[in-house]
């Protein structure tokens, strides 16, 4: 055999691979892992910053919210809204119908035990599920009806020692000056939230308003899709008038968009390294497999075999393995991320940091993002992986000799 | 309600009205007696503050001016470590003197629910409505020999009170005050406030010179007041302002 065509190198090749079984199953799977971990690599790190988003959107705060310039700025029930007309008319115009008054204000809880600050959100029960998913979450008892009743965070209500039923007492001093009600729980909520489950007050709108002396809202929020707050606030905000903004929920999140902004920087430099690591892992993989076949590289060229159709015979067999590999990393990583972005499996390992750092808003449920571009990702992996991997063992069969092969042991 | 007579009183602080009760009372118009009594007179007084906790107690004597009304003041003397520390009370506003910061602060809505003086008495209760507004009062029949009158105060709808129920205790000739018991919403007593002497004052009005405070949940946990060399009479404007709270007033 004086000179091969890629044909015959490609059917060599490919008989190469599934006569050495158990060594290209060995690389496969190594490919496979490295596909498998990027897959999931990123999709971790895009569940993060969605699992934050969607909890602020949708349990902390509002996917868009629409409020004086004032109260953004200094977030106290005299910088509200006195009246919800002019605003209304705004988000008519705007094509906006999904949207709920809120009226928050910092008071003081007191039960017969204790009493503790909080910030106390003041809604229209029948207009909050359209924005937030609180409602949906309470546990025990039921939702708000009507004024004279709060709805408390689960573990709020623990530290109070306040139970279904009973009554609680908020105070605060806003512009009626002080002022106190004692309201009945009927409901506690169970968001798993932690800053909804152990700071989450929830009263109807006509007692805020007695109790801060505010007509109004302090605040409007808007139901937006998730990733689409942007727009909806851009849109809205053309429409309101003087003195009135928008924000979407990242606009509001504080430090938090700064810590999970900072977490994807970092995450880069760590898909790097975690494709460094794959490429280490394909090459010394490889280079074991053609040290192991030295002497049958040493017959192929006593039997006519050029050295750079033997190097290349060996980056097809590598390239056939690596495909086979990245095909199964891809089945594998795909149904593993789809797993846990649809089931909470990873929630539980967040909670020592929901413990720790509950006003950051993370959920007690982690869900892993679902995007083809991890197709991308882990093809890049494999790739600069296989490069690495294919380049030792080619230009070893160039300067390899027939007869220092045959001897090879 | 003012900080000086809740004190003097621990809550009610003092009080009895003169007037006789009628055959049938009614219960609210005895509710409405009692605490009428606590219209005190405009006076300056020396409390004396015992807090108890097992295995130690601490004292403070406290110089106490009112004006009989919504205004107070009130001065640490001892012990010599908290001496100088001073409340202003106007109203349902407090605001306190600290000595070592040399500093008024206004306490905030959140710090209401700390302990005045480490006693068993919070700033919550020494500002609290009077309890005539916030509860609907029945009469607890007793047996015909008891000389006692047991009022029963429910809260009523949305009062701003965490209680379950409230037992005021009068005597049932002299409806002096005796004993005020607080229930938590499941039928448990959580505080019991015993007035223990009273001596009777011009206009047939009583001042409570001796009063007990009990934390029925955790044992050993009590407070003592009592009122000595108290003086009757008008106290001057300017000692209900933050100068005098920093400086302190004579008349």
């Amino acid at each position: 055999m004086k000179k091969a065509g890629w044909t015959l190198l490609s059917r060599l090749a490919w008989r190469n691979v599934w006569r050495h079984r158990q060594r290209t199953l060995l690389l496969a799977a190594v490919v496979a892992y490295a596909a498998v971990a990027t897959i999931f690599y990123w999709s971790m790190a895009d569940g993060y910053k969605l699992s934050v988003l969607e909890a602020h959107a949708r349990y902390v705060l509002a996917p868009v919210t629409v409020a004086t310039v004032d109260w953004f700025a200094d977030p106290d029930p005299e910088n509200g809204l006195d009246s919800l007309r002019a605003v209304n008319s705004a988000l008519a115009i705007a094509g906006v119908d999904g949207y709920a008054p809120r009226l928050q204000f910092a008071g003081l809880l007191t039960s017969p035990y204790v009493s503790e600050g909080a910030f106390l959100l003041g809604v229209e029960p029948n207009a909050e599920p359209v924005v937030s998913r609180v409602p949906g979450k309470v546990s025990k008892g039921r939702w708000l009806a009507g004024p004279g009743e709060i709805v408390l965070g689960y573990r709020l209500a623990e530290r109070l020692d306040v139970r279904l039923g009973e009554r609680l007492v908020v105070s605060t001093a806003a512009l009626a000056g002080p002022q106190s009600l004692g309201l009945q729980v009927v409901g506690l909520v169970h968001a798993g939230v932690s800053s909804v489950d152990a700071s989450g007050v929830y009263l109807h709108l006509a007692d805020a308003r007695q109790l801060t002396g505010l007509n109004g809202a302090t605040h409007l929020a808007l139901d937006a899709p998730l990733g689409h707050e942007d727009a909806v606030a851009r849109r809205v905000k053309q429409k309101l008038p003087a003195g009135l903004t928008a924000h979407p929920v990242w606009d509001l999140v504080g430090p938090i968009k700064t810590d999970v902004e900072a977490a994807k920087k970092f995450s880069l430099p760590i898909g790097l390294l975690l494709a460094l690591f794959a490429a280490l892992a394909v090459t010394s993989t490889l280079i074991v497999s053609v040290l192991e076949r030295t002497r049958e590289f040493g017959v192929i060229l006593a039997l006519g075999m050029d050295n750079p159709q033997l190097g290349w015979m060996i980056v097809l067999e590598g390239v056939l393995a690596t495909g086979v590999g990245w095909l199964l990393g891809l089945l594998l990583g795909y149904s593993l991320i789809y797993y846990t972005s649809t089931h909470n499996v990873l929630g539980p390992l967040f909670q020592v940091s929901a413990e720790v750092w509950s006003e950051a808003g993370l959920t007690e449920e982690f869900y892993t993002h679902l995007s083809p571009i991890y197709v991308i990702y882990s093809l890049i992996t494999v790739v600069v992986a296989a490069l690495a991997a294919f380049l030792f063992p080619a230009l070893r069969a160039r300067r390899l000799q027939p007869s220092e092969a045959l001897r090879w042991n | 309600m003012e900080l000086s007579k809740i004190i003097g009183a621990i809550l009610l602080a003092l009080i009895l009205g003169t007037t006789a009760a009628a055959q049938n009372p009614n219960p609210a118009e005895l509710l409405h007696q009692a605490v009428d009594q606590l219209r005190g007179p405009a006076m300056a007084a020396t409390y004396t503050l015992l807090v108890e906790r097992p295995g130690r107690s601490k004292k403070y004597v406290l110089n106490v001016l009112t004006d009989g009304g919504e205004k107070s003041l009130i001065r640490v003397v001892e012990p010599k470590r908290d001496a100088g520390q001073a409340f202003l009370t106007i109203g349902s506003d407090i605001w306190i003197y600290n000595p070592r910061l040399g500093r008024v602060m206004r306490l905030p809505p959140s710090g209401k629910n700390d302990r005045f003086l480490g006693s068993d008495v919070s700033y919550a209760d020494l500002s609290g409505r009077d309890l005539e507004e916030d509860y609907e009062v029945a009469l607890r029949q007793e047996s015909d020999k008891s000389n006692i009158l047991v009022l029963v105060l429910t809260p009523k709808p949305r009062a701003p009170t965490p209680w379950g129920r409230v037992e005021v205790v009068l005597g049932s000739k002299d409806k002096l005050l005796r004993k005020i018991v607080y229930y938590d919403q499941r039928g448990k007593a959580l505080k019991d406030v015993e007035l223990r002497k009273a001596v009777a004052l011009d206009g047939g009005r009583y001042l409570i010179t001796d009063s007990l405070v009990r934390d029925l949940v955790r044992k050993g946990y009590r407070t003592t007041f009592t009122i000595s060399d108290w003086r009757v009479g008008p106290v001057p404007e300017h000692c209900f302002t933050q100068t005098a709270l920093e400086r302190g007033c004579r008349f």
